[in-house]
């Protein structure tokens, strides 16, 4: 009987941590880690550690939970937008072995039209059928993979069979003004379409699913991130991060805090901004709507 | 002896050093070249790309929040003034002042020399023309101070507002708007081309009102 009720009263307590969401929730401050001399512009994560990408240092950041740096790794020629996972193995350089391949980093190396794919501390380079022009964005899914192609204003997708071409340059839906990030999710791939000004959405045969933040007077949609429930676009001209639901509706603006925000991670339950100019992390952590 | 011998060496060692560096240094030119307007990582790093399409270039380096570019060059391959304007222009940005300093000691400068002007015809005016970022101001101050008889222009990227002091005998108003509408940028009375609006960087595409 003793058990039963300490196991009630552990049950009662476990429940009443977890956040009710039914109310509604909104994303606040919580805090800042300076950086001391990283330039921050791709954010991503392995469960354990957080990986940045230092374009004008030529190196990856690794930091702890806390956001305190461990290591770093040199030798990347401006790399961007990261990501991380197991990613496509047939594309892989043949000296991987295709059983081995899973917690790979993997880093658009915007100077020489390249995707490096880091294993442990071995790197290579992904075997690309078509030559790429300043790739800013990678995203990993399973065994596909894309690249946000920056001077070819489309985006290169492979299904896992074989690589499509989504977009070209212009302005209508479903075309590019300099792509600069990408994200697969389970049915679609959701593009930051930088000069348009928005994020665009595609299904995974390459057609234009809709478009988000063209309503928002943004300027320079650099960074997507996309989670469950919300979709986030950094706005780096207007030092903002939109917030929208899958709906494509927008929920919240962050305005405090943000100097020229290249990217956006949710890590444990927070949301991590890349603070580019600043060398900041920038924290905000999710509270029920006063 | 021994001592002598070995501190004559080292002497040695670093006058041949130094005279090595000093015809490596001797060996390129330097280039200077004001870019305003690099606030983003992937315009600064894609200034950088271009470039290095020019073989045998050395020490790159870009301040994006001053947009300061400079760059060494061998000397023996005589990269002209023009050549680097175009380059950056080709890159999707508007370069300002540039200087070269050759190996030999000559400096060349793309500054424009204007004439005199009397500071009794000043006339100071506001206009408004259409521009989004920190691009768009490079290209329309650069456009507006090098015109003859401008003593001083300056566009806010937020209000939009150009205020521009003329000597109004030497130019007028309307030759400003045309001045800023042959960069691309549309006032309330002129229009820029299509062409030429069409050729502006990406993020200065602003949303057009005229007609």
């Amino acid at each position: 009987m003793r058990r039963i009720i300490a196991l009630l009263t552990l049950l009662g307590f476990v429940t009443s941590c977890q956040p009710d969401k039914s109310t509604p929730q909104e994303w606040t401050y919580n805090r800042t880690i300076a950086l001391n001399g990283v330039n921050p512009i791709g954010i991503t994560s392995d469960g354990d550690r957080i990986y940045l990408s230092d374009g004008d240092h030529n190196r990856i950041m690794i930091l702890d939970k806390t956001g305190a740096p461990q290591d770093s790794i040199e030798g990347f020629e401006r790399p961007m937008h990261i990501d991380h996972g197991a990613g496509m193995t047939g594309g892989l350089s043949v000296s991987m072995s295709s059983t081995t391949s899973k917690n790979l980093l993997y880093i658009p190396e915007y100077g020489t039209d390249s995707i490096a794919v880091l294993q442990g501390t071995n790197k290579y380079y992904l075997s690309i059928p078509d030559s790429l022009d300043a790739p800013g964005g990678v995203s990993v899914f399973e065994d596909e993979i894309a690249i946000a192609d920056f001077y070819n204003n489309r985006v290169l997708f492979y299904n896992g069979e074989q690589w499509l071409n989504i977009g070209k340059k212009g302005s209508e839906l479903g075309d590019f003004n300099y792509p600069t990030d990408v994200q697969i999710t389970e049915n679609n791939i959701y593009v930051a379409d930088a000069y348009n000004n928005r994020g665009q959405i595609f299904d995974k045969g390459g057609n234009v699913l809709g478009q988000l933040g063209q309503e928002e007077n943004m300027n320079a949609a650099t960074g997507i991130h996309v989670t469950s429930d919300e979709i986030f676009l950094t706005d780096f001209e207007n030092d903002r991060i939109l917030i929208f639901n899958k709906e494509l509706q927008l929920k919240q603006i962050i305005d405090s805090n943000i100097h020229k925000p290249t990217d956006v991670y949710l890590f444990e339950g927070q949301l991590w901004v890349t603070n580019y100019q600043k060398g900041e992390l920038v924290i905000y952590k999710q509270e029920a709507i006063k | 002896m021994k001592n002598i011998t070995i501190i004559m060496s080292m002497v040695i060692g670093l006058m041949t050093l130094n005279s090595a560096n000093a015809q490596s240094k001797n060996s390129m030119d330097q280039f200077e070249i004001q870019v305003d307007g690099l606030g983003c990582p992937f315009c600064a790093y894609g200034l950088e790309k271009k470039f290095k399409e020019f073989k045998g270039i050395k020490k790159v380096a870009i301040d994006i929040e001053t947009g300061d570019f400079s760059f060494l060059y061998p000397a023996e391959k005589a990269l002209e003034m023009q050549t680097v304007l175009k380059q950056v222009e080709k890159a999707g940005y508007t370069p300002n002042i540039a200087v070269i300093t050759r190996a030999d000691g000559s400096v060349e400068t793309n500054a424009v020399v204007k004439d005199a002007m009397a500071t009794s015809n000043l006339t100071t005016t506001d206009i408004y023309v259409y521009g989004k970022c920190g691009m768009c101001k490079a290209r329309i101050e650069k456009a507006v101070n090098n015109m003859n008889g401008v003593a001083n222009a300056a566009w806010d990227v937020k209000t939009k507002q150009l205020t521009v002091s003329f000597d109004s005998e030497i130019t007028s108003l309307s030759n400003v708007e045309k001045a800023v509408t042959a960069v691309g940028h549309d006032t309330k009375n002129e229009k820029a081309s299509t062409a030429t609006y069409d050729n502006l960087p990406a993020c200065c595409l602003y949303k057009r009102d005229l007609k």
